[in-house]
């Protein structure tokens, strides 16, 4: 069962699905439905021997291309609709413990191609306003599979999140004639204090309004709004600059630091806007090598979080770090 | 003009598909195709190909590596894709700083 569910405090839809209790909770490292079927073996999510990249429709999706009929009648005050969209599941590679951070260049460029890919084709499909790619990386954060892998939501609304950010923009350029995100860009790399890596066509930052310790965002130099509109140098630097900032932050405390990865662009089809500008955010959960953060009573109750780092030292902490191999960022 | 090869890219790919103008070619170097009724529109430098049988004989000249997605169905109607890059006149060839020891080339084709 599932359905969307109108929060008409928050002004916000919310997914129930039930049937989520049931999957696939961490399986013993002997068996992985991420992996390649092997001959004689139970057979995984994916039936081949290898593969490269993989996506595949989640067994267990919050968003389904067929939904159901919702359980519960609407009413006025509280709306309930199908949880129509669609929910994916992408492989980043056949190899079980690999992460992102150790994936060639060249793999990196093929799975932003794949990023790109599906947002086109999802983006194009009737009755979705939003494609969002993500990736949560370790147990810490709730993850229950612990082979690499990435996810999309395709969304039949634009999420809150997203769609104060549109706002803002919008507001933004109606006041100044300019993108905020170019902006926001020009100023961090006229502080400087904040910049954690650059390329010609990407700049790395810990933004001033960071709300996670180590909060990472990724912005290109260029005002665009998809990740499909990234010319091949744009994706190459991307690659680069994606793999630089994985690799410090493993080096940062010595383990392999767990965050989640959210790449905001621009909603499709009707609800799509121009003056959006694409971004990547990371939010690692540490605050010490030991320490979590966790959104607690003002984060989960008002919405305001609470940051215990300061920007301008996290931030001159990352860009101090180098990988512990520089042969790493070599093609 | 070949697809995806040259031509004022940029924001006509994604412009045609949110008007839904699909399942054509046209002047801007986008192709749109249409596949197990999934409508797709390439966006010119990822150059993305869809290789099932009805559609292997559409396929033509592309940047490279190009991208290609080869879609299964499973049994329980879920869709699989597979992603396989493909050098210039070569087919199923992996770059050889992913061939992992001891496993094969993905063939992007099951």
């Amino acid at each position: 069962m599932s359905e969307l569910r109108w929060h008409p405090l928050l002004g916000q839809w919310v997914i129930t699905a039930t049937h989520r209790q049931d999957r696939t909770f961490l399986p013993p490292p002997d068996y992985c439905p991420l992996c390649p079927t092997q001959p004689g073996e139970l057979e995984t999510e994916v039936p081949a021997a290898d593969y490269d990249i993989v996506v595949f429709e989640n067994r267990f999706p919050s968003l389904q291309r067929e939904p159901p009929e919702p359980t519960v009648e609407a009413t006025a005050l509280m709306p309930v609709r199908p949880a129509a969209g669609v929910c994916e599941v992408v492989l980043y590679t056949s190899q079980h413990d690999e992460s992102l951070a150790g994936a060639s260049l060249s793999r990196l460029r093929r799975l932003i191609g794949v990023w790109a890919e599906r947002t086109s084709d999802l983006g194009a499909r009737p009755g979705l306003e939003y494609v969002f790619v993500f990736e949560n990386k370790g147990q810490v954060i709730g993850v229950t599979l612990s082979h690499p892998h990435g996810q999309i939501y395709a969304y039949p609304f634009v999420p809150p999140m997203i769609a104060t950010e549109v706002a803002q923009h919008r507001l933004h350029h109606e006041r100044t004639g300019r993108c905020l995100g170019c902006d926001i860009l020009a100023s961090e790399l006229d502080d400087g204090r904040r910049v954690v890596a650059e390329t010609g066509t990407w700049v790395a930052v810990v933004p001033f309004y960071a709300r996670w310790p180590y909060e990472v965002h990724l912005t290109p130099r260029r005002h665009v709004g998809w990740l499909y509109e990234l010319d091949e140098s744009e994706v190459a630097d991307l690659a680069r600059i994606l793999k630089t900032v994985l690799c410090k932050y493993d080096k940062l405390f010595g383990f392999s630091l767990p965050y989640v990865m959210a790449i905001h662009q621009r909603p499709v089809g009707p609800a799509a806007d121009d003056t959006y500008h694409l971004h990547i955010e990371f939010y690692p959960p540490n605050r010490t090598e030991s320490k979590l953060k966790y959104p607690a009573g003002s984060e989960t109750g008002a919405g305001t979080f609470i940051n215990d780092t300061l920007p301008e030292e996290t931030a001159a902490r990352l860009r101090a770090l180098q990988p512990h191999d520089p042969a790493l960022l070599a093609e | 003009m070949l697809v995806g090869s040259d031509g004022p890219i940029g924001a006509a790919a994604p412009q045609l598909a949110h008007q839904r103008k699909l399942g054509r070619r046209d002047q801007v170097g986008c192709l749109c195709l249409r596949s197990h009724g999934i409508q797709r529109v390439v966006a010119p430098w990822s150059c993305i190909g869809v290789m099932t049988e009805d559609l292997q004989n559409t396929a033509t000249e592309r940047r490279t590596p190009r991208m290609v997605v080869t879609v299964v169905v499973k049994p329980d109607g879920r869709t699989l894709r597979f992603y396989s890059w493909q050098e210039s006149g070569a087919v199923d060839k992996r770059r050889d700083e992913d061939r992992e020891p001891g496993g094969r080339p993905s063939s992007g084709r099951e």
